[in-house]
């Protein structure tokens, strides 16, 4: 439990960081055309710490090379909280929020016909529009003529998130492994910048796959919310490969065996 | 190759030349048996034989020491956070802030001008110099607490 803590704790404290970083920056520069309601500050800060938990989880993995006897137990047992938090915060209590907040203005049934934008939301709305197929060049913008692609792209895409929180998890303790020999300082901004690197590299590929102006009637929305995912499994595969190849030379390089684990002293970020 | 047995790995302990090509690939690969192995050798030199004299060796005073002070010098040395590691920690800060927003949606949120964004890279930049410095600070703690 206490391992897990410790594990845990880097996630809650980039997230939490982050977060308060876009909250103060859009208080004070986004123009807002109302004042805004308890329901909506629920809803924009656990939508927006649901979105940036994923990111946070590869600060975890860094810390998993301090706990390399349980690695594997506690990288699954972590990343499997961080991406159900995730994904409890951006699909259950922000569209619950938002919806509550246009049931209290009584303005529900127009901005939200369907119901609240959650998964069992996203299913009736696929049924829905699987029902009653809306015509191509509908706008995107209203729930009822979403096409069906859209939608199951809606409904992936979350799902798509958690996986990704397992293997920036994972991310993140190989590039710690990698980048162990570094000064630290160097070692600091490296793994810094590897897990920037990689969010941004991954997010990329997300915000091309699920494009609104992609012909969502042929293009399939499971592929497009799934294909993104390769981004970080191509990376970790990489950074495997680089680590085995150190090892190796190491190894056979070095009598002494020169692979041995760090000390804690010299780890953290 | 399956995982090798603790005869082998005290074997091995004693003298790693004996490892054959195949042991060393496994060794390569399995960190388990690398581990193992390195607790070995270390074991190995307890297992001298029945009735052998165990050498002594006259230790120069202070050596343990004068030992432990250069491993602190040359951590401190590598601690260091040099003015170089702060610009690049300033550059990444103020990057990750400003990522954070474009994939949070807040970028193109209305009302927003590039001064504000500006700032707040700058913000994020001065915060990640500050982390750097602390952290910096805590290593050389660290590495004092040797002497």
């Amino acid at each position: 439990m206490k391992s897990m803590r410790v594990v845990l704790k880097p996630t809650l404290q980039w997230t939490g960081v982050v977060v308060c970083a876009i909250v103060v920056f859009h208080t004070l520069a986004v123009a807002q055309p109302r004042p805004w309601s308890g329901w909506d500050w629920l809803s924009h800060v656990s939508g927006r710490a649901g979105l940036i938990i994923p990111f946070a989880a590869f600060a975890s993995g860094i810390v998993l090379l301090r706990k390399w006897r349980q690695r594997v137990r506690l990288a699954w047992m972590a990343g499997l909280i961080a991406a159900v938090t995730a994904y409890t915060l951006s699909e259950f209590v922000s569209p619950l929020a938002d919806y509550a907040e246009y049931a209290s203005a009584e303005e529900a049934f127009e901005t939200r016909p369907l119901g609240p934008r959650t998964p069992f939301g996203k299913l009736r709305q696929l049924r829905f529009v699987e029902a009653n197929p809306p015509a191509g060049g509908s706008p995107l913008s209203s729930d009822a003529s979403t096409p069906p692609n859209r939608v199951r792209l809606l409904l992936h895409l979350p799902l798509a998130m958690g996986v990704f929180t397992l293997l920036n998890m994972l991310l993140g303790l190989l590039s710690a492994e990698l980048t162990r020999a570094l000064r630290p300082p160097s070692r600091r901004n490296a793994r810094f910048a590897i897990g920037l690197a990689g969010g941004l590299a991954y997010f990329a590929a997300g915000y091309f796959a699920s494009h609104p102006e992609r012909d969502w009637f042929n293009v399939s929305g499971i592929l497009a919310a799934w294909l993104p995912v390769a981004v970080p499994l191509i990376q970790a595969a990489a950074f495997a490969g680089l680590i085995l190849i150190r090892y190796r030379e190491g190894f056979l390089g070095d009598p002494a065996l020169s692979g041995t684990r760090p000390s804690p002293a010299h780890e953290g970020i | 190759m399956p995982c090798l047995d603790l005869d082998e790995l005290l074997v091995l302990g004693r003298d790693h030349r004996l490892a054959g090509p195949d042991v060393r690939e496994h060794l390569g690969t399995c960190d388990t048996c690398k581990l193992d192995l390195i607790i070995m050798t270390g074991l190995s030199s307890l297992y001298l034989p029945e009735g052998s004299v165990v050498p002594q060796t006259q230790v120069p005073p202070g050596l343990n020491r004068r030992a432990l002070a250069r491993i602190a010098r040359r951590r401190v040395r590598r601690a260091d956070v040099r003015p170089a590691d702060n610009l690049v920690a300033v550059a990444i800060g103020a990057a990750t802030v400003l990522a954070a927003v474009f994939v949070t949606g807040t970028v193109s949120a209305p009302g927003v001008t590039s001064t504000e964004l500006a700032l707040l890279a700058a913000a994020g930049g001065m915060a990640a110099a500050w982390m750097q410095s602390k952290a910096g600070k805590r290593d050389v703690a660290q590495a004092l607490e040797l002497i």
